[in-house]
């Protein structure tokens, strides 16, 4: 169809370097396992950095006393 | 220069066979439904522009960039478990839970073992890369993530100026990942268990969207509580205001704009397969269809939450897009008329339940999600069983009825409180549920960023808005709730015992 063009014959040379591989091969399953542990470092990390910053804050909003009851009627 | 083309153009507009024609209309054919998906995807960016913007001018100018920095973050963690988790259930989860053994048909035992669309979507299938051979399953992704986007950010805003960011990225990648495309896969798909055995019919997502992110939602706000200082002792509702309220309605008319997209993106087109448009189901409908409702849709609604707010200027939006959530299901089959009558009873449903929610059950939505998402959500699918009974759905064009409609109800009804209530019970019961009452009195923004984010502002008291009408300073209001629950916010004052004042 593409007789200036040889889309098809490109399109072949070209998938295997795209997709690592065919489907289900090593290379993909091994770039499959690097993502959903990067994703699952990723969340624990937007835990225990939050978690860190939130008790410092609290820490020093505590040691301020801005918060305290006041000792006498307001 | 251009009559040296001239030769290779006309080799090239030579006889051609029949099957080469045919060959060249199906490739322009899925170019052109590439094309057409591509933009849908564009456009409902819109929706996340739109919530962001929404809730930041919601909230507290101290809570400005940590409600925003939820939306942003929504897309770090929607997508990558949406590409690992999410697409596979929706490719193989149609027949309901897994059920593994050698006897099993339903392509549990996984995607190899499954050729159809289960098997083109496991992270590493050839569909899920970069292939040439396959124009539709990327883009088609591509559009369920942001629908997977949509559904975790509504749950957003309902828990701003106090939750835990982490806690919400877990919160909505549980949601938008695993809890709303499970029941897209039974509901909302041509060969889901609802869609085959109970014709359930749910056509732009009022319920297998909207409805399962309210009840999620739900769940979360029972074990959140709410914001120190909402309520007071005798339980009477307290009003916090947005510091921005030109943002918070510019926020919705951007989401409004999105909408056409996520509409749009709910149907099929592929010229050389089908002779015209179909819905999710499989079911011949058009895109003036839908976009007819949609835009009647918008206007009951504003109608509505303006008459029964009695001119609110949030709750008039709000209710545009309440409106639009209760017709959204029969989208596809309803008269223009029709919408418009029923979008005026969502919008006006949505704020009858948004105060009840509020006043009534002391349950703290920041932003109404749980009323105009989750109320409306199941307002459409049961409207659906009353207009819209008998019409044929899916590919066993069983015939949608009530019957099916309360079935879908069911069954997405603890499907998406049950996740909701449970993973917010075990962050509150770690403490990474809610921020510290410490920071939450002085406002997320400085314990998260460490600066104000209006720094060529000056800094003004807050003013709190006492049930009463009342407008109060807010320092004395917010210091004296933070004493009397002696560090416990997330616990509910008085809920069902008061009557508002």
């Amino acid at each position: 169809m593409f007789d200036a063009f040889p889309y098809d014959e490109w399109s072949e040379d070209i998938a295997g370097f795209w997709t690592f591989g065919p489907e289900s091969s090593t290379g993909t399953y091994i770039l499959t396992v690097l993502g959903v542990a990067v994703m699952i470092i990723a969340f624990v990390g937007f835990v225990m950095l939050e978690n860190r910053k939130l008790a410092h804050q609290q820490a020093t909003l505590k040691a301020s006393g801005a918060l305290d009851r006041p000792s006498t009627g307001a | 220069m251009i009559t040296s083309l001239v030769p290779t153009w006309l080799a090239q507009v030579a006889p051609v066979e029949t099957d080469q024609v045919e060959e060249a209309l199906a490739l322009n054919s899925n170019v052109l439904m590439e094309q057409f998906y591509f933009f849908t995807v564009v456009i409902m960016w819109l929706i996340h522009v739109g919530f962001m913007a929404y809730e930041a001018g919601a909230s507290r100018r101290k809570n400005l960039m940590s409600t925003a920095m939820k939306n942003i973050l929504t897309i770090a963690v929607v997508t990558p478990t949406f590409y690992y988790v999410g697409w596979y259930i929706y490719g193989c989860f149609e027949p309901g839970f897994p059920t593994v053994g050698p006897d099993s048909l339903d392509g549990h035992d996984g995607p190899a073992q499954f050729p159809g669309f289960c098997g083109q979507t496991a992270p590493w299938a050839d569909e899920m890369g970069p292939t040439l051979a396959n124009h539709l399953n990327a883009v088609f992704f591509l559009a369920f993530l942001l629908f997977s986007w949509t559904t975790a950010s509504i749950m957003s805003g309902a828990l701003i100026e106090r939750v835990r960011l982490s806690a919400f990225l877990i919160l909505g990648s549980v949601l938008g990942s695993v809890v709303w495309i499970m029941d897209a896969a039974w509901g909302w798909s041509s060969g889901g268990w609802l869609t085959v055995q109970f014709g359930f019919h749910d056509s732009i997502a009022s319920l297998v969207v909207h409805g399962v992110a309210g009840a999620f939602t739900l769940g979360v706000l029972l074990n959140l509580g709410p914001r120190i200082g909402k309520y007071t002792k005798e339980g009477a509702a307290r009003t916090f205001r947005g510091h921005n309220t030109h943002l918070t309605l510019m926020g919705l008319m951007l989401i409004f704009t999105g909408f056409y997209g996520f509409y749009a993106a709910c149907l099929f087109i592929t010229p050389t397969t089908f002779p015209g448009w179909l819905n999710i189901y499989g079911s011949p409908t058009t895109l003036g269809a839908i976009a007819f409702v949609i835009t009647v849709g918008f206007a009951g609604g504003f109608t509505g939450g303006w008459f029964a707010s009695k001119g609110d200027p949030f709750w008039t939006l709000s209710g545009g897009l309440a409106g639009v959530i209760s017709v959204s299901a029969g989208a596809d089959v309803y008269h223009p008329s029709l919408a418009y009558l029923l979008a005026i009873s969502g919008a006006m449903l949505a704020v009858w339940a948004g105060n009840y929610i509020e006043r009534k059950l002391r349950i703290d939505d920041a932003v109404g999600a749980v009323a105009v998402h989750g109320v409306c959500g199941f307002y459409g699918v049961f409207l659906v069983g009353i207009f819209a009974g008998g019409y044929p759905t899916g590919l066993n064009n069983v015939e949608s009825s009530m019957g099916g409609q309360l079935m879908g109800m069911m069954a997405f009804l603890p499907l998406a409180f049950i996740p909701g209530y449970s993973i917010a019970w075990l962050l509150k019961r770690f403490n990474l549920l809610r921020v510290p009452p410490e920071v939450e009195l002085e406002g997320l923004d400085l314990a998260e960023f460490g600066q104000d984010f209006y720094p060529e502002f000056e800094r003004v008291p807050e003013v709190i808005i006492e049930p009463d009408g009342r407008e109060v300073d807010g320092a004395p209001v917010l210091l004296d709730a933070y004493w009397q629950t002696n560090g416990r916010p997330a616990e509910r004052v008085g809920a069902g015992s008061e009557e508002r004042s």
